[in-house]
């Protein structure tokens, strides 16, 4: 036998053959444990791939355990043995392959690929050693109403199964290109044991032994297999999934958490077929999943719970006449009792169309009285209101809704057009009029419909969602990699809002009734929530900046309007715009008592020229992110005489907890948490309002609820003396010196300064450790270029003065990448890497 | 007793550096080399053994009586037949080294370059790796690779030997690389090599010196014996504010113009023939390697470095060309 040849992340000490009587001479990788083995962890590759799949798996995991990792008869290294090795045989044979490595329980089996329904096989007949499951990319049934893969039809296709799998390396290559960047060396590792037609015949009988026919001789045993899934419900399940396999696409790994809905889940964004080859945290998330299967079993404490449901409000106000909503760009003005009335139809109309309890239902509609009816129907028929807002951009709201696995759309027709090409497979509901888009968008029904079937539906909806059931996806910004699904349970969201009710003592009775200017318009939507009217401006919806003090002021006379939500870049475009300002709407933006502006810092000049304009006006300006919010306040007095190392963003609101978690000298946030002042590291939160979880992403919820219950911000920053948080940067930005982690804001502070500029950016060069500090300034010129020699030492000195830091460069950049939604989060990943091209002199002009 | 350092060399910028450093700690300094030191040096009381080192016997003859040695003594130009470097850099230290075992030495530190280690890749936060004389570009590096892994082969319990290399050594009194370019700065001729925005660490001559004597009290420590070890400033600066800084140290005008990366290398390589061919003495204005080094990063981890000689440099870099500006009359 054959042993392999000397390839990258492989030891030539894991490789051993082992004979088999009557079945033939395996090969296999093996790391034994030091002493017995705590796990024992089988790991099963699919086809055309060898157990060099799990090189990695076998490097990194703890000594503890036993790693194993199999060739399949005539694939990898293994013996070539003669006829066809059928589904059936194949278990068999892993079966005679453990018992003659004596593996013995506990054991995690892992597979990929078609080593999914083998290692099930094996898994289910060893019930008493399985201690866990981890799949990646694999399938264990063809869906119903979903045609086979493209690429395994065509490979399965007889005139060409043979030429492509044997006669010529073709499907070997392609099932490396089903990676997305794979090196040249990993590339020829994977295809070395398959030089040669007569290397190659077992993974033709591979794809042969596809059943894609019912009567296919190994139709049965893989039914058998996908039915008994079911019965592995005590098992633990890993679903380490790439969201890019053209092979095994989305529709597997439902069809998978169908099976077994207590699978943890964890989807890779951007990662093929080969999930393990392009997610490079897939292997370590493996590895800290298996062994969490030894911790104790976490008991989640859910905050208590408000009483009040979301539509609580809206309903009690079923017979008021006033206005509830005022979309100043449609001029439509919707009253209490019309919105009242029509959220009930949509519901019950929902209902009657097959929205079950649990389903996702993506918005795909802009902030107006339609999707306010929306959302909360979809709420009280226990469905979850998924939201992909067009912050995310055309191609990351795709991947938003892809990710979150909407099963039903509302949307206008851009928002069909655009969920049409990702083939979900619930309801299609138009919010427009029926017409030739009805049939080409393939909606089933228009919104209007949907509310009349409602009115005629004799079914009842049935009863409230319970608590803790999902009621909210919404996505982080996606600034650094794709934006992330955020579920809020109902409880999290009453919870939230009580909190802005009690933060911002939101009245919606008596004397004073407040009402909501929603200059943000997405904030709209919690109106009546709060059972407080909200207005609309007559605005691009798209383009915050569109926004101007008229239009502002005109939503503020339709509701008498006392709050405004707005945005940091909306909040400019309407102080920019006040001069056009006639008396009459001067004095309604004067009549607002309260200006909410959230999502990016807001510097005090902006804030001081909206108190001019709006002098009555409270300002607040929260800390928070997707994952939660609000989480602080200060006051406009406090921003403007903060002068300290980061961006202060003042005290956590009553309900809020804010831990720091110092840093090591590597930035490496401390498991424990600490409010000493001054002390710098990760900003660890805790409320009732924060998020429940990351959706499908079981490695990074993990990493953010730690402590348990708490959210991992990302951000850093420090406590002062009286109590108030300071954003220093996000966690992923911080440079790592010979002095130890330096964080980016404060020095960005004094270079933006110093150099005159609206946008600096501090970005470490060099290896983590030795990191030397570069300034990067917003400023006109090359796309990259250095800072002249004068500009330079200011900027030195500058940031010398102010942080003791010693800048080694400074760079000018024409644009700073930024991120859509906010456009003032400052990609720093993206800046170091062209930043440290541009200073190690490489790609100068060769 | 009085610890007594040969130090070969000391007419060169990091020799006398060293002298000076060693004569503050109150050590005895023998210095051997061929011409008589400057004025300065003598003054601070050295023993002057005069002699080549590849003669053997002057080389025993100063050894006499020796705790420690720093070999810093070097033929350093740019051009040149190999035979002569081979002469002096291999020959020399090699001589010097079994002189220095014959007469009992303890501790030996090389002088060295980073040079021995590199090729024309860009070093980015680098550790220091061992010299191979067959990547080394050069006669002079590939001359001075040799004989450091002559050095380093020959440390063993009792002759302790490391090589210490200094990085682009600059400042007052610097007749090579800080002469070269305010001369340039002053005719007008100085350029930056592509985008000028290489970042390249340096070190200011007095912290050379510094280092070295670190590296003598130190030579027989674990991690320091048998390893070569970078030093520099640590503070890495683009090419273009380097050499602006040293030519405004000199009152005279930073580069203006730029020749792209591929035509200077490419000039250097014809310049080099040139010279080769034509027996000219000097150096030519570019060679590829020189052209190499100023397009290219080159800076270096110091965490190591400064742990293991319990050594930090001293003159910072704004202060180095404070001291610069005031000795050649320009501004800092």
């Amino acid at each position: 036998m054959i042993a392999p040849p000397a390839l990258p992340g492989l030891d030539p000490a894991w490789s051993h053959h082992i004979t088999v009587a009557g079945r033939g001479t395996f090969h296999a990788l093996e790391r034994p444990a030091m002493g017995a083995p705590e796990i024992t962890v089988l790991a099963v590759h699919g086809n055309p791939t060898w157990s060099y799949l799990w090189r990695r798996l076998l490097a990194q995991a703890p000594a503890t355990w036993r790693v194993i990792a199999v060739d399949h008869l005539g694939m990898g290294y293994s013996e070539r043995t003669d006829g066809v090795r059928r589904l059936a045989v194949r278990i068999d044979d892993l079966d005679a392959l453990t018992e003659a490595l004596a593996v013995s329980g506990p054991v995690v089996i892992v597979a990929h690929d078609w080593g999914g329904p083998i290692s099930l096989g094996w898994a289910l007949r060893h019930r008493d050693s399985l201690r866990g499951i981890v799949l990646t990319n694999t399938a264990v049934h063809q869906p119903p109403r979903a045609p086979a893969p493209t690429l395994i039809r065509f490979a399965r296709w007889r005139p060409v199964l043979r030429a492509l799998t044997e006669r010529t390396p073709g499907f070997v290559r392609g099932a490396t290109f089903l990676s997305r960047n794979m090196p040249a060396d990993v590339i020829a590792a994977y295809r070395a044991p398959y030089r040669g037609v007569a290397a190659r015949r077992a993974i033709g009988d591979f794809v042969a032994d596809i059943p894609l026919e019912p009567d296919h001789p190994s139709a049965a045993t893989l039914d058998a297999i996908a039915d008994e899934l079911c019965s592995l419900a005590d098992v633990p399940v890993f679903l380490a999934w790439g969201s890019d396999d053209p092979v095994f696409s989305d529709r597997y790994l439902r069809d998978l958490v169908t099976r077994m809905p207590h699978a943890d889940v964890h989807r890779y964004e951007k990662a093929r077929h080969l999930v393990t080859e392009d997610a490079p945290a897939c292997i370590p998330d493996i590895i800290e999943w298996i062994g969490h299967l030894a911790e104790p079993t976490r008991t989640t404490t859910s905050p208590p719970a408000p009483i009040d449901s979301m539509d609580a409000r809206l309903l009690g106000r079923a017979t008021d006449t006033s206005v509830a909503i005022a979309d100043m760009r449609s001029g439509l003005r919707v009253n209490w009792s019309v919105l009242a009335a029509r959220t009930s139809e949509i519901a019950e109309g929902l209902s009657d169309l097959g929205v079950a309890p649990g389903d996702r239902v993506a918005m795909l509609v802009p902030p107006g009285p339609d999707l306010v009816a929306a959302v909360y129907a979809t709420w009280r028929i226990g469905a979850v209101v998924v939201v992909a807002d067009s912050g995310l951009g055309v191609r990351g709201m795709r991947r938003a809704l892809r990710s979150a696995e909407a099963q039903h759309v509302i949307g206008i027709p851009a928002g069909l057009g655009l969920a049409r090409t990702l083939g979900l497979p619930g309801r299609r509901i138009l919010v427009g009029r029926t017409g030739p888009a009805t049939r080409i968008l393939a909606a089933d029904a228009t919104l209007s419909e949907v509310a009349r079937r409602g009115r005629a539906a004799a079914v009842s909806t049935g009863a409230a969602p319970a608590a803790d059931d999902d009621a909210l996806v919404v996505f982080t910004s996606g600034a650094t990699g794709p934006a992330k699904g955020v579920v809020y349970t109902h409880r999290r969201l009453w919870a939230l809002r009580d909190a802005l009710r009690d933060a911002y003592d939101i009245r919606h009775d008596g004397e004073t009734p407040d009402a909501l200017v929603a200059a943000f318009a997405p904030w709209a939507v919690l109106g009546p929530a709060l059972g407080i009217a909200s207005a609309i401006p007559d605005m691009e919806i798209t383009d915050a900046s569109s926004l101007t003090a008229e239009t502002t002021a005109a939503a503020a006379a339709a509701v008498g309007g006392t709050l405004m939500w707005t945005s940091p870049t909306a909040l400019r475009a309407i102080v920019a715009t006040a001069d056009h300002l006639t008396g009459s709407s001067r004095a309604d933006l004067e009549h607002l008592r309260l200006v909410l502006a959230a999502g990016a810092p807001v510097p005090p000049e902006l804030l001081d020229a909206a108190a001019h304009l709006m002098p009555r006006a409270q300002f607040a300006t929260p800390y928070g992110m997707t994952e939660a919010l609000p989480l602080t306040e200060v006051t406009i007095e406090e921003l403007r005489e903060a002068r300290g190392l980061g961006v202060l963003v003042g005290r956590p609101l009553p309900g809020v907890d804010v831990g720091i978690a110092p840093l090591a000298r590597d930035a490496e946030p401390s498991a424990d948490l600490v409010t000493t002042p001054e002390v710098t590291g990760e900003i660890v939160v805790r409320s009732a309002w924060i998020r429940d979880r990351y959706d499908r992403r079981w490695a990074t919820q993990r990493r953010a609820d730690s402590p348990e219950g708490w959210h991992r911000t990302g951000d850093v920053g420090h406590l002062d003396g009286q109590g108030r948080l300071w954003i220093e940067g996000r966690l992923a930005h911080i440079l790592v010196t010979p002095g130890g982690p330096v964080t980016p804001v404060a020095a960005e502070l004094v270079a933006q300064r110093c150099a005159d500029t609206t946008l600096a950016a501090l970005v470490g060069v060099g290896p983590l450790g030795v990191q030397v500090p570069v300034i990067v300034l917003l400023a006109p010129g090359p796309s990259l270029g250095l800072a002249n020699v004068d500009l330079t030492r200011r900027v030195r000195a500058a940031v010398r003065d102010a942080t003791g830091l010693e800048i080694a460069a400074v760079l000018t950049m024409r644009a700073l990448p930024v991120d859509v939604r906010h456009r003032s989060k400052i990609d720093r990943t993206r800046i170091a890497r062209e930043a440290s091209k541009f200073l190690s002199g490489q790609g100068d002009d060769d | 007793m009085t610890e007594r350092v040969l130090v070969t060399g000391g007419s060169g910028v990091v020799g006398s550096a060293t002298i000076r450093a060693l004569r503050a700690t109150g050590r005895e300094v023998v210095s051997l080399q061929r011409s008589p030191l400057p004025v300065p040096l003598a003054a601070l009381g050295v023993v002057e053994a005069r002699g080549d080192i590849t003669n053997a016997a002057a080389v025993a003859q100063a050894m006499q009586g020796i705790d420690a040695v720093v070999h810093a003594a070097a033929k350093v130009e740019i051009t040149g037949p190999w035979s002569d470097f081979a002469a002096v850099n291999v020959g020399g230290t090699r001589t010097l080294l079994d002189a220095a075992e014959g007469a009992g030495v303890s501790r030996v530190v090389f002088v060295s370059s980073p040079s021995v280690a590199h090729v024309g890749e860009s070093l980015v936060g680098a550790v220091a790796k061992p010299a191979d004389s067959h990547m080394a570009r050069g006669n002079y590096s590939r001359s001075k690779a040799m004989a450091e892994v002559d050095a380093l082969g020959r440390d063993r319990p009792g002759f302790a030997v490391t090589a210490i290399r200094p990085h682009l050594v600059w400042g007052v009194g610097d007749t090579q690389l800080t002469a070269r370019i305010v001369e340039r700065a002053r005719a007008g001729r100085l350029v930056t090599i592509g985008s000028g925005a290489a970042l390249i660490d340096t070190t200011y001559v007095d912290n050379a010196g510094e280092a070295i004597v670190c590296a003598v009290e130190r030579a027989a420590d674990d991690g320091v014996h048998g390893h070569p070890l970078v030093v520099s400033n640590g503070e890495p600066r683009t090419v273009t504010e380097m050499l602006t800084r040293i030519a405004e140290a000199a009152g005279a005008p930073g580069p203006r113009l730029s020749v792209p990366f591929a035509v200077a290398r490419a000039g250097g390589r014809v310049l080099e023939e040139f010279w080769e061919r034509s027996g000219r003495s000097g150096e030519p204005p570019v060679t590829a390697f020189l052209a190499e080094q100023l397009a290219t990063a080159h800076w270096f981890d110091q965490r190591q470095t400064r742990l293991l000689l319990g050594w930090h440099p001293r003159v910072s870099l704004d202060e180095g060309l404070d001291r610069l500006a005031v000795a050649l009359g320009g501004s800092g």
